[in-house]
């Protein structure tokens, strides 16, 4: 498991810093930087001092370098449009994405796991066949439109829900279930199948056989290791979500990290884009770890290959 | 009584095997049946998309601000003329809506095409070659998995300007993740099979191993990827268009059919309901086609 | 005399990493392996699993480099020819003929693979070519056009027979090639390589770990165990009088010959 450990760690760097390669490189193709900071009707002269002034007329690598750097110490430069600097931007959006992606999963597992347990208790049931062409079926809906329909129906007709913001809770119940709504067939569908496999276990009929009631050993044995994996799943798709927020926080005009970022890419704030995809991607290496983890100590046979 | 037959019925070895059955057959009927309702839904939009041009009663682009946002048939005070009314500019929405089907299916297989072959490139040759070669691609696989696609894909498009193109470029650039793990595993199986090495012993180049004896035996997974990737990219073209930097007015994308209404959202929300629901029941119609062929080709891999 | 093919000191190790801190081991799967085919004759190679004797016929077909030896076709050192050439002189018939046909072609593509490979013929003679070696291996030719799936155990093992021979190798090397079929079927398919043997003056290396199958076609046996030779000699000679500890474990415990399998005559 230690040496399983070490050697994901190995990867994750690597990984970590290629996506920072990337995010880097791939933004700065996207425009002239010099250009931007100096405003559309800058004259030639006026660019290139702006190069000299940050440094822009050096090698793309010892750019990439200081950028890293900087980065690392939590510095990542002038936003073109806000006065905060990016670190403070960042630091002010990222709480509102992180309690919605929260939401949204604490609305999947709480839809998920309910119906995935009842699924494999009855498979082929009328309500484990019910549940499953739900989850087949909402697949198929947009996300923005499913977070508008919502939007109509909750906030506009029934007046149930604030429309659009993220002042008070109440925002933050129709984009998280529209996040999490998504997140919830992978879910159920693997409750279903761990419940599936444990029930089936020696260990679950002996508990009976020993004349535990039903329910304890339902609670107590059966969910307790079906779930396991489950938690390796969901912290991959909080990574998801993280992502999925960029449209959630646009359709709902949530001031996150997401709309930050689409505000940015309109905006061409590079600055901000290179920031917001470096943590984002990091924020999926981070979880993808913890996932394998999860995984490693559950299943002997993944730590060797 | 009663208890006795239920005892004995539940012990009847036949009867055991015939609930077996039936519940096999059920699976088989209904996999059957998701190929049948995908397939005609599916064929009924391509043909919708293929005579568009026949079949729409307006031109698409054609405005008439004095016929601005009519309501569709089921409203009051519409216009026969337009069944599903007409959007701000006064152009036709069914028109808009036909015309859109071939926006969404264009880059759905484009991209589902090209993403297919980078992601099967990269699996067959990481499965047949394995050691190093496998290594490398394995990193560049799980590189390209912790990359939020949205958030590429906006910054991407943006990067080279939106537009159908672009779009296909980018998606079909970025979604050949599963292609590649799914023929990575199916090539490292099929690669240990003895008709590779009697090929290999025959002295037949590593090509045409490649692509005559391992490929015909893993391209069946291909297809059912194929399906649900274009299913993928049709959404996520959507959200690039509704997002405003997909596919650019005035075509008529169905995302950005939806971007465009929904300033309009709060008194006229037919408006976005009409694209969304083709989007849903276009993409319903691939998903449930691609769930028949993976159960009928394999139901062992089902869920 | 020289012999048809020879190994001399052949030696094929993997490395094996333990894990990223430890040093990588070596596993010795074939190890300093000297043995001779002569022409015409049957060198019958046993042994238990995992001791190397697939390894070896790897390393004989050109689908495994050795870490170390030679091996010799006519006098020849095989590196210099290509695999081209190698193919032309020794073909394999591999144990399993479910994975070893591969399904997704037509009998006729099977068995004329190598011909097109090797650019021979046109594909009206490739006909007649298939034609004649189904004939040959005992395969009704209304099959040519069928799927391995449509075919038997033994009619498959027939196919890979046939493919085997297309262009008339002189060496074959059976790796185990009854041992995935019928008892009933067995027989037949031995009877066959035999008759074939005899037919184009085949030389074979028989691979198995069926000593009764061994005991019945071998000239020679070579006794593997550990990756090395450790008992090579005729086959009645090795019968009657093992020499080796291995050997005499080996005869005791597993010879238990089947009477029924050889009343038809082998």
């Amino acid at each position: 498991m230690l040496n399983f450990t070490v050697r994901r760690i190995f990867l994750v760097i690597l990984v970590a810093f290629t996506v920072s390669v990337i995010a880097f490189f791939l933004v700065r193709m996207s425009g002239d930087l010099a250009t931007a900071l100096a405003g559309e009707d800058a004259n030639a002269q006026e660019i290139a001092d702006i190069k000299k002034i940050y440094g822009l007329d050096r090698p793309l690598i010892i750019q990439y370098a200081d950028w890293l750097i900087d980065a690392l110490r939590g510095d990542f430069g002038a936003s073109l449009y806000f006065p905060e600097t990016v670190g403070e931007l960042v630091a002010m959006r990222l709480p509102t994405t992180l309690q919605l992606a929260f939401s949204g999963l604490i609305i999947s597992l709480l839809i998920g796991i309910p119906f995935g347990v009842i699924s494999a208790l009855k498979p082929d049931s009328w309500i484990d066949r019910i549940s499953m062409s739900i989850a087949v079926a909402g697949q198929a809906i947009p996300t923005f439109w499913m977070g508008l329909m919502l939007m109509v129906l909750f906030g506009l007709i029934l007046r149930l829900t604030p429309i659009s913001g993220d002042e008070s809770w109440q925002h933050f119940i129709l984009p998280a279930f529209t996040l999490g709504y998504y997140s919830t067939p992978p879910i159920m569908r693997l409750t279903r199948s761990g419940m599936l496999e444990v029930l089936a276990g020696d260990y679950i009929r002996t508990a009976y056989a020993k004349g535990l009631k039903p329910l304890r050993v339902l609670f107590k044995h059966a969910l307790r290791n079906a779930v396991i994996p489950v938690v390796a799943l969901a912290s991959v798709q909080f990574g998801h979500m993280l992502s999925g927020a960029i449209v959630i926080e646009s359709v709902f005009a949530m001031q996150g990290i997401g709309y930050l970022a689409w505000e940015s890419i309109l905006r061409n704030d590079i600055a901000v884009i290179q920031a917001i995809l470096l943590i984002v991607c990091l924020f999926y290496v981070g979880l993808t770890f913890i996932s394998d983890l999860v995984n490693a100590w559950l299943d002997p046979r993944i730590r060797v290959s | 009584m009663s208890n006795i037959s239920a005892d004995h019925q539940k012990l009847d070895p036949d009867e055991a095997l015939r609930s077996n059955m039936t519940r096999h057959l059920f699976r088989r009927i209904s996999a059957h049946n998701s190929i049948l309702i995908g397939g005609t839904v599916l064929g009924a939009i391509v043909f919708m998309a293929l005579f568009a041009s026949l079949l729409a009663p307006h031109d698409p682009f054609s405005q008439d601000l004095s016929k601005r946002l009519l309501p569709p048939f089921w409203m009051e005070e519409h216009n026969p003329k337009h069944i599903l009314g007409t959007d701000n500019l006064g152009r036709d929405y069914l028109s808009r809506l036909i015309y859109g089907a071939q926006i969404s299916l264009m880059i759905g297989v484009c991209t589902a095409i090209i993403s297919g072959i980078i992601g099967s490139a990269l699996g067959i040759t990481a499965g047949y070659f394995g050691g190093r070669v496998d290594a490398v691609i394995t990193f560049i696989i799980t590189t390209r998995l912790s990359m939020p696609i949205v958030l590429v894909a906006l910054a991407v498009v943006a990067l080279v300007g939106g537009s159908l193109h672009a779009v296909i470029l980018v998606l079909g650039f970025l979604l050949w993740d599963r292609y590649a793990v799914v023929m990575r595993s199916a090539t490292q199986q099929a690669r240990n099979m003895d008709y590779v090495s009697a090929a290999r012993a025959i002295g037949c180049p590593t090509w045409r191993i490649v692509l005559s004896e391992i490929f015909p035996n893993v391209v069946n997974n291909l297809i059912v990827i194929a399906t649900f990737e274009v299913a993928h990219a049709i959404l996520l073209e959507a959200s690039l268009s509704f997002l405003g930097l997909g596919v650019q007015p005035p075509d008529p994308s169905w995302g950005l059919m939806i971007a465009e209404g929904k300033e309009f959202l709060l008194f006229d929300p037919w408006i976005i309901t009409i694209p969304g629901i083709a989007l849903s029941i276009l993409v319903l119609a691939v998903n449930m086609l691609g769930d028949g062929i993976r159960d009928v080709s394999a139901p062992e891999n089902r869920n | 005399m020289t012999p048809i093919l020879e190994t001399r000191d052949l030696e094929c190790s993997f490395q094996i990493s333990t894990g990223m801190f430890s040093p990588k081991k070596a596993l010795v799967a074939v190890n300093g392996v000297s043995v001779q085919l002569l022409k015409g004759q049957v060198l019958g190679l046993v042994g238990e699993s995992g001791c190397g004797k697939s390894t070896l016929a790897k390393m004989l077909l050109g689908l495994q480099r050795p870490t170390k030896g030679n091996i010799l076709f006519d006098g020849q050192p095989l590196e210099k020819l290509s695999q081209f050439e190698r193919a032309a002189r020794v073909q394999p018939i591999f144990q399993d003929p479910y994975s070893s046909l591969n399904p997704r072609k037509t009998i006729f593509e099977i068995i004329t693979l190598p011909l097109s490979v090797h650019k021979i013929g046109t594909s009206r003679d490739r006909v007649l070519k298939a034609k004649e070696m189904m004939d040959l291996c005992g395969l009704a030719s209304r099959y040519l056009n069928s799927y391995p799936s449509q075919l038997s155990g033994g009619q498959r093992q027939r196919v890979a027979i046939a493919r085997a021979l297309v262009m008339k190798p002189e060496v074959v090397i059976c790796d185990e090639p009854t041992s995935a079929l019928d008892v009933s079927v067995q027989s037949q398919i031995l009877n066959l390589l035999m008759e074939l043997k005899n037919e184009l003056g085949l030389t074979y290396l028989l691979i198995s770990h069926n000593l009764a199958v061994v005991e019945h076609l071998a000239d020679r046996v070579a006794v593997m165990y550990f990756g090395e030779i450790v008992e090579n000699e005729d086959t009645e000679q090795l019968f009657n009088k093992p020499r080796h500890e291995y050997t005499q474990k080996l005869l005791n415990s597993v010879l238990a010959p089947d009477p029924s399998l050889f009343s038809r005559g082998v």
